[in-house]
């Protein structure tokens, strides 16, 4: 079972692309409405891998351009308590290309992430009740969206 | 938004003409008709290296908001040739700014240490060189220019193609950095990063690369020329795929008028929309083998501009990036060089290096002059720690010239 959606909205301001704007020679809004989401099971057994599934979506009605800021643009963070157990990026470098995406209304980037249960000095995990957020850096303005933090159950 | 970019550069576009100590560049505008500007029409890198002369490098060359002071070990500081006694220019802004900024100049602190100022007319500059002098500031504290600030920053459409600006891949999608220009057996063109491509390992001849933004300023039609595959075997580790470069070659469309062996030169670090001002000039190419740690570090990029790098961690790095072509098979960049970065946590950044700065020519200047010696192309970093504290100590990771040579299997010319 997986569990609902967690939104975070960009700010409302809609600004129109300068001199470093959009590419593709066009004059098109950058988003401004995107949602982000992160979707995994609700529940898994010790040892499994689990996959998160990361989605932005435009939910304006008009095709923007969005700028993702390096690649990958994503991470997700797994956390007991308020400490830091795992984050998908660690020790991940990340390319310091600029990608540029239009997406039509209600169009989706989806980026993935898979966690073996171990934390991010390669030791497995206990069982408990993880909480589990992800964030995507846009840029131009730069920028991180980030979803609020929700449960991962790790059973034994 | 190309036909609005392109409208407003016209309107500033008087061809920005920078006197500089006796010389002269001139900056052509956005769609400069091709020929109207030839590459030896006082390219960028006309600019003599006397226009900065050793002993003008101050240890303020670590401007505010860079660095901070407390990351350049006393070890890795260039060697100041500020005679004893005397101050470096960017000492009388304090002095100096107030009226210059009434008079309709602009300021800053120049990267060889003297006071930048940009006058807007010979009128002003004379007047500037009177108030000076009036305040007891030398001549030699001065780097006066003359020509009026214009969108000939990083982002812009620069002609003749130099070093260090925007290019955008129109056909992947992506906004990178030009490195350098280069003459490889194949022809003229220029060296970024193969992740700037559709496709890495692999030639894409249906990519269009535009300099600055939109098909109006394109630069190479279908024209990557090298970016080998990855290779399995020895010297690479078994269940790998390897390279010894993020790094791409396009050769230019016929008629793009370009200056090989400049990188553009800001008036101001830190700041990519701060105005070309010159050129850096690449002299030589570093050495497998020679890297040295004593020296300070620059990249040019259009996210941040130019930037100091910290000092070198590692040379010979085997880098480990996942599977970034998506092929299924992980992949390792073998001879990388690791440079720490001082990066503030995304996206409060306009740190070292940011997303956009893929490519960025990686260079030291020899002594305090503007002459450089290359040393490749910055491809990646970890900018983003999830956690302020968390991964306090930031890298970047820069392709060496010798890999990428050894990559392509040319030598690459890339001096004026």
């Amino acid at each position: 079972m997986n569990v609902g959606l967690s939104w975070v909205l960009l700010g409302p301001a809609v600004v129109l692309a300068a001199a470093a704007g959009p590419a593709f020679g066009s004059e098109t809004q950058r988003c401004t409405g995107l949602a982000l989401s992160v979707d995994f099971p609700q529940a898994v057994r010790a040892g499994e891998a689990v996959r998160f599934t990361v989605l932005v979506r435009n939910r304006s009605d008009t095709v923007c351009t969005v700028y993702l800021g390096g690649r990958p643009p994503h991470d997700v963070e797994v956390r007991l308590g308020s400490s830091l157990v795992w984050n998908w990026a660690h020790g991940r470098p990340t390319l310091l290309v600029l990608d540029v995406r239009q997406l039509g209304p209600g169009e989706e980037l989806r980026f993935e992430a898979v966690w073996d249960q171990r934390d991010n000095r390669g030791r497995p995990v206990r069982p408990g009740r993880y909480r589990v957020r992800a964030l995507v850096r846009v840029d131009e303005p730069p920028q991180v969206l980030r979803t609020s933090a929700r449960t991962l159950n790790i059973t034994p | 938004m190309s036909r609005l970019s392109t409208k407003l550069a016209v309107l500033v576009a008087v061809a920005l003409t920078v006197a500089a100590c006796g010389a002269s560049t001139t900056y052509s505008p956005v769609g400069s008709p091709p020929g109207s500007q030839p590459p030896s029409a006082n390219p960028p890198g006309s600019q003599p290296p006397s226009a900065n002369p050793p002993g003008n490098q101050p240890p303020s060359a670590n401007p505010p908001g860079n660095q901070p002071p407390s990351a350049n070990p006393p070890g890795n500081q260039p060697p100041s040739a500020n005679p004893p006694g005397s101050q470096p220019g960017t000492a009388y802004r304090p002095v100096l700014e107030p009226d210059l900024l009434r008079m309709g100049a602009s300021v800053g602190d120049g990267v060889d240490g003297r006071l930048f100022v940009l006058a807007p007319d010979e009128a002003t500059a004379q007047r500037v060189r009177e108030l000076a002098s009036q305040r007891g500031v030398p001549a030699s504290a001065l780097d006066l220019h003359v020509g009026r600030i214009s969108n000939f920053n990083l982002r812009a459409a620069v002609r003749p193609v130099v070093g260090g600006v925007q290019i955008e891949n129109q056909t992947a999608g992506g906004i990178c950095t030009l490195g350098y220009n280069a003459t490889a057996p194949v022809g003229d063109g220029f060296v970024t990063n193969m992740h700037c491509s559709s496709t890495q390992g692999a030639l894409d001849p249906g990519d269009n690369i535009n300099q600055h933004l939109g098909a109006a300023n394109r630069v190479s039609t279908g024209l990557e020329t090298y970016d080998p595959p990855f290779f399995a075997g020895a010297p690479c580790p078994a269940g790998f795929e390897c390279r010894r470069s993020d790094a791409s070659f396009f050769r230019y469309d016929a008629g793009v008028p370009f200056t090989r062996g400049s990188i553009a030169r800001q008036a101001v670090f830190g700041d990519a929309t701060a105005p070309i001002v010159g050129a850096w000039r690449i002299v030589s190419k570093l050495s497998a083998g020679s890297v040295p740690v004593t020296v300070r570090y620059i990249k040019v990029g259009r996210r941040t501009g130019t930037t100091w790098l910290q000092q070198v961690r590692a040379t010979n790095a085997t880098i480990a990036r996942g599977d970034q072509n998506g092929n299924g098979t992980p992949e390792l960049l073998l001879g990388q060089l690791v440079f720490e970065a001082k990066m503030l946590p995304y996206p409060n950044a306009d740190g070292t290096a940011g997303p956009g700065d893929s490519g960025s020519p990686v260079f030291f200047p020899i002594g305090g002059t503007t002459d450089v010696v290359l040393v490749g192309n910055l491809w990646g970093g970890n900018p983003n720690p999830p956690l302020p504290g968390v991964g306090a100590i930031q890298f970047i990771i820069v392709s060496p010239i010798w890999g990428i040579e050894q990559d392509f299997g040319v030598t690459l010319t890339v001096t004026p």
